[in-house]
């Protein structure tokens, strides 16, 4: 036996047991951890189905490699879109009165503040309910006025006023009628200013109130002012 | 055990060499269906190159990936955004009219109408094709009135009258002109509507104006335009 053992013999046996032992690996799918790399794989190795879902996470993405093209028509919503750094016009506040909140003749309402960012000119779309109750007796009306940046509340500044909305009742009982303010004209109060303002340079704090004007039922009382409301649309 | 420069044994040494250099080799070029699995797979192995063309589709992009930093400058366009899911000001309905009618003073012509969607605050640009005919002579000049959602739109009502508008002509002949609405300064209505609770269902009417010719007649309205512009 002794003599068998040569250096020939034991490198060949080894070969024998490489080749069949790699073989072995092969067959029983031992690839080892981490023996494909890039140089293993071909190109356009990698097809949709050996990818995993949800398997391209943002930091396998490059910089700029997703354009319109490879956005689904229509797929972007207001969700996707971060719409303050964008120059579109939009609704930049949504003023509110308090809920529960009405107001007699020639009370203030407030709408509410906001402050307008500067350089963006702001334009102003408002409304408030008017309600008549059952006991002011038809024909009915009511004007109420929208205030703007009024230095006082209680008094009626008419240079303040910068909108106007009404309305007129015939049929009676307790009725709500929501109604969109107006722009006051300069022929009827030469000191109107408009329902917008530009953009300044620094950020500008402004407030809105509503005012009930006039109230006027054929006999009996009961005319309030509620849920003034006033968008801001601000365009930069 | 001493090795000697036999053929046999530089043949063997060979063989191992050949066994262990290749044998790397020949598993790849062997290797079984799917078994190079996440295990085998170096970090950062599989490259551009190496995925193929249109392979990451939706399904392999993991929600939130795509950020502004990922998308190039100025490549999303409008047809990529669900404009009415937006929050930008766009024309949301365009509302044509084609009815041709005489332009009859203290007549009714249908403008149009239509649905305003919940909680968004609609704006009107509204205007009538208004065709002076040959017959009648210039200067002439048609006015109406544009009224939104009135129970009686042959009765002048400050709370529904939303516009004025006036349209001339000196030159003669068959014209055809659009009379454009603007906001009347005395009345108590905006050409605007802001957001109601739930959708709103609006009509639009024109009462018809003075409408003079400076001899003869052949005055009509030959259609109207409503745009509709929506912000929420």
């Amino acid at each position: 036996m002794k003599r068998h053992l040569t250096y020939g013999n034991v490198m060949s046996t080894l070969a024998v047991l490489l080749v069949l032992g790699g073989a072995t690996a092969v067959a029983a799918n031992q690839l080892a951890k981490n023996s494909v790399g890039t140089k293993q794989l071909k190109k356009n190795a990698v097809t949709t189905a050996k990818i995993k879902k949800n398997a391209v996470t943002r930091a396998k993405i490059k910089n700029k490699a997703v354009n319109g093209a490879k956005v689904a028509d229509g797929s972007l919503t207001g969700a996707d879109i971060d719409a303050a750094s964008t120059p579109f016009t939009r609704i930049v506040a949504r003023l509110r009165s308090p809920a529960g909140g009405a107001v007699g003749l020639g009370q203030p309402l407030q709408v509410g503040n906001y402050t307008q960012n500067a350089g963006e000119d702001n334009e102003y779309l408002g409304a408030v309910d008017i309600h008549f109750s059952a006991s002011c007796a038809p024909p009915r009306q009511a004007v109420v006025a929208l205030a703007f940046d009024q230095t006082n509340p209680n008094l009626a500044e008419s240079q303040a006023f910068i909108a106007q909305t009404a309305a007129v009742d015939l049929t009676g009982g307790d009725l709500i009628r929501r109604v969109d303010f107006s722009q006051v004209s300069n022929l009827a109060f030469p000191t109107a200013s408009p329902m917008s303002r530009l953009g300044t340079a620094g950020a500008v704090q402004h407030s809105f109130t509503a005012v009930l004007g006039t109230a006027n039922c054929s006999s009996g009382s009961g005319v309030t002012a509620e849920n003034a409301s006033v968008d801001v649309i601000g365009s930069k | 055990m001493r090795p000697k420069l036999t053929y046999a044994n530089v043949l063997s040494t060979l063989v191992v060499f050949v066994a262990l250099a290749g044998g790397t080799a020949f598993a790849a070029a062997q290797l079984a269906k799917n078994s190079v699995g996440k295990k085998q797979l170096k970090a950062n192995a599989v490259t551009t190159a190496k995925i193929k063309k249109n392979a990451v589709t939706n399904g392999k992009i993991k929600k939130n990936a795509v950020n502004g930093a990922k998308v190039a400058d100025g490549s999303i366009t409008s047809s990529d955004i669900d404009a009415a899911n937006a929050p930008f000001s766009y024309i949301a309905q365009r509302i044509r009219g084609s009815l041709s009618a005489p332009f009859v003073e203290n007549g009714v012509y249908p403008v149009g109408s239509y649905t305003q969607p919940a909680n968004e605050d609609n704006q009107f640009l509204v205007a009538l094709n208004v065709n002076f005919s040959d017959s009648c002579a210039p200067p002439r000049e048609a006015e109406a009135y544009l009224m939104l959602d009135a129970a009686d739109p042959s009765t002048l009502d400050p709370t529904t009258t939303i516009g004025l508008g006036i349209v001339d002509d000196t030159s003669g002949g068959s014209v055809t002109k659009r009379l454009e609405f603007a906001p009347y300064p005395f009345l108590y209505s905006p050409m605007s509507r802001t957001g109601r609770a739930n959708p709103t269902p609006h009509t639009f009417t024109a009462f018809l104006g003075e409408v003079e010719c400076a001899s003869g007649s052949g005055v009509s309205v030959l259609g109207s335009e409503i745009d509709v512009v929506g912000t929420k």
